[in-house]
């Protein structure tokens, strides 16, 4: 396998060029270093490169092509697992009034916010990290009504193309420019969870089949300011609510440092919801109905090629809070430094505290050259 | 005729054929902006962001049709982001995740990607006319060149990055060589000096511009023109978030 993919690579430098087709990229080196419950130290190296290939439109079509192979070096040197992961590999042909994107695509309804709980993908973007899970195999239809508005209509395969109607996931976003607000309106139908031809959902997922949502993002004075709300719901009377509203602001420290804060809360009513996943999976103080979270944070640019940032999570219910720090820096030859850290506390029992599934202290360092 | 009356005369005459051949401030603005305000433009150009002895280079292609700025970044590390800048709204498009998020207007006067230069000064696409009042307050020789030396003041009500600037426009090229960028409170904030210039197509262009924010040190941005197209045919829906992505 690993030959196969390196082989492939090899191939691909060398051929594209000759078609008018371009290649580029990065390479990233990670270490991940752990402190555990009983104060052991886990680590772990990972390395991966992200090639994305560019190939000359053909008309009104696109093609786009994006893999990462994980472990190339340590596969080839060490014998460890290498893998590879389509994160793009669609065609996206443009009509008249419509634009129809076909194949592994990411799909996402980002609009500013560091949590987004009414995401097409729940969890695919987490403090505006990002993760491979919105990679999806999909069709997406959109079609535009002005230039800040349009409908997108999506079908995906979470677990890959299939025949199996079952397990389409489906949605619909409407985005709208109004009086300078950026405003949303969608709706998703989860795929089901068959285990041996049962709908096992009810009891696998905390999160309801479908949901409903609108989000907004704008400017009211000098702040910016965005919030969603989203109902959660596998029959219209039985489901829960999520609210969610934050801000930013930047200000000058003194007259050349320019501080940019952003803020925000979660709420997220969980009363439906079977008591053992409150205590058990989410961990919180079962006689609340309601998650209250808190999410802060703080970027401080120390010069033109680096900077530092500060991020904070706290269970407003139990006071268990996640801290993470970041350090940025551009080094020569054009490599980015990123040293980050989690750090989690906590009383027993509650949300981010630790356990056997949550580390005292996380921390990662990567290095990433992009070509 | 006495000599008395001949002076008197020739006085005359030259107080009335002078405002012939006099400049007003109006006309060096206008004709600056002749030269300078693009109204319609496709540009390839370079940033190269200097601190001390560190720098770091950015490649862009815009589109420019008056009030609206496309934005697409081509360096290897900012490659596929795109900004888009329509009357006085500002998004961004994130290739990775193919994200298009509409940008905090407190942003606008932050450094575009980490340069000397706000997403304002990038993308501020009104005449100069219509933002500042000038006044005309000398003549100056700037770099071997004689310049108009004029001061210009925000007309009230007018969204600028700066209260007050001012400007050394060459006499004959109708070029800003050299810019004073104020604050309110009278602090230089950044300093901008026209290092290279261009006729093309029949106009003097700036194509080299060194900016310096004076708050900072041993720092400064280069803004580099490779190419430019005047009136080029730009697509309806070039600046659209549609075409964002």
């Amino acid at each position: 396998m690993k030959w196969l993919i390196c082989s492939a690579v090899f191939l691909l430098i060398h051929i594209l060029p000759l078609y008018a087709v371009d290649m580029g990229g990065s390479a990233e080196l990670q270490a991940d270093i752990s402190l555990n419950e009983s104060n052991e130290i886990d680590y772990e190296i990972i390395e991966n490169t992200d090639i994305e290939i560019f190939i000359p439109k053909i008309g009104n079509n696109d093609i786009k092509c994006e893999f990462i192979i994980y472990k190339p070096l340590q596969g080839l040197i060490a014998g460890k697992e290498m893998s590879i992961f389509f994160k793009k590999l669609y065609l996206r042909s443009k009509f008249p009034y419509a634009k129809l994107t076909i194949g592994r695509q990411p799909v996402s309804w980002s609009f500013g916010s560091m949590i987004n709980a009414v995401d097409y993908v729940l969890g695919s973007t987490a403090l505006s990290e990002e993760n491979n899970s919105k990679y999806t195999d999909a069709c997406e239809l959109y079609i535009p009504l002005n230039w800040n508005s349009g409908i997108s209509l999506i079908a995906s395969f979470p677990d890959g193309f299939t025949s199996d109607m079952h397990r389409l996931k489906s949605g619909a976003r409407i985005r709208m420019g109004i009086m300078n607000y950026d405003i949303t309106l969608n709706y998703v139908r989860e795929a089901d969870t068959l285990i041996n031809g049962i709908n096992a959902l009810a009891f696998l997922s905390i999160i309801p089949s479908q949901r409903i949502a609108m989000t907004f993002k704008g400017d009211l004075l000098d702040l910016g300011i965005y919030g969603a709300a989203g109902y959660y719901f596998d029959n219209i009377d039985n489901g829960f609510f999520s609210y969610m509203l934050g801000i930013d602001y930047s200000f000058f420290l003194n007259y050349k440092t320019k501080i940019i804060v952003q803020t925000e809360y979660l709420g997220i009513d969980v009363n439906d919801l079977p008591l053992y996943l409150k205590i058990g999976m989410l961990k919180m103080d079962s006689t609340d109905n309601r998650l209250d979270m808190g999410i802060i944070t703080m970027n401080y640019p120390i010069d033109e090629f680096s900077s530092f940032t500060m991020t904070g999570i706290v269970n407003a219910d139990d006071y268990s809070f996640i801290l993470s720090p970041m350090y940025q820096i551009l080094l020569p030859f054009n490599i980015d430094l990123k040293l980050s850290g989690f750090m989690f506390a906590g009383k027993e029992n509650t949300l981010f505290s630790q356990s056997s599934l949550m580390m005292k202290f996380t921390s990662l360092l990567s290095l990433t050259y992009q070509w | 005729m006495n000599y008395r009356n001949r002076m008197s005369i020739i006085i005359l005459i030259c107080l009335s054929v002078i405002p012939l051949y006099a400049i007003t401030v109006d006309e060096i603005i206008s004709k600056r902006d002749d030269n300078e305000y693009i109204k319609k433009a496709k540009v390839e150009s370079e940033m190269i962001i200097v601190n001390g002895n560190r720098s770091v280079t950015k490649t862009m292609i815009s589109y420019v049709d008056e009030n609206n700025v496309l934005t697409d970044f081509t360096n290897a590390n900012d490659r596929g982001t795109k900004f888009l800048k329509r009357g006085e709204e500002l998004w961004i498009f994130f290739p990775e995740a193919e994200d298009i998020v509409k940008i905090s207007g407190h942003m606008l006067k932050q450094g575009m990607m980490g340069s000397d230069f706000s997403y304002q000064d990038m993308m501020e696409s009104d005449k100069l006319t219509d933002l500042y009042h000038f006044e005309l307050t000398g003549e100056e020789e700037f770099e071997g060149r004689m310049c108009y030396v004029l001061e210009g003041i925000a007309n009230e009500g007018m969204e600028v990055s700066y209260y007050k600037r001012i400007s050394w426009v060459d006499k004959e090229r109708f070029i800003g060589l050299k810019e004073e960028l104020y604050a309110q409170s009278g602090r230089l904030l950044k300093e901008m000096n026209v290092t290279e210039v261009k006729n093309i197509n029949g106009r003097w262009y700036p194509v080299r511009t060194e900016m310096t924010d004076k708050l900072k040190k041993n720092t400064k941005t280069e803004f580099i023109v490779h190419d430019i197209t005047f009136n080029p045919d730009i697509p309806a829906n070039m600046f659209t978030i549609e075409h964002l992505q």
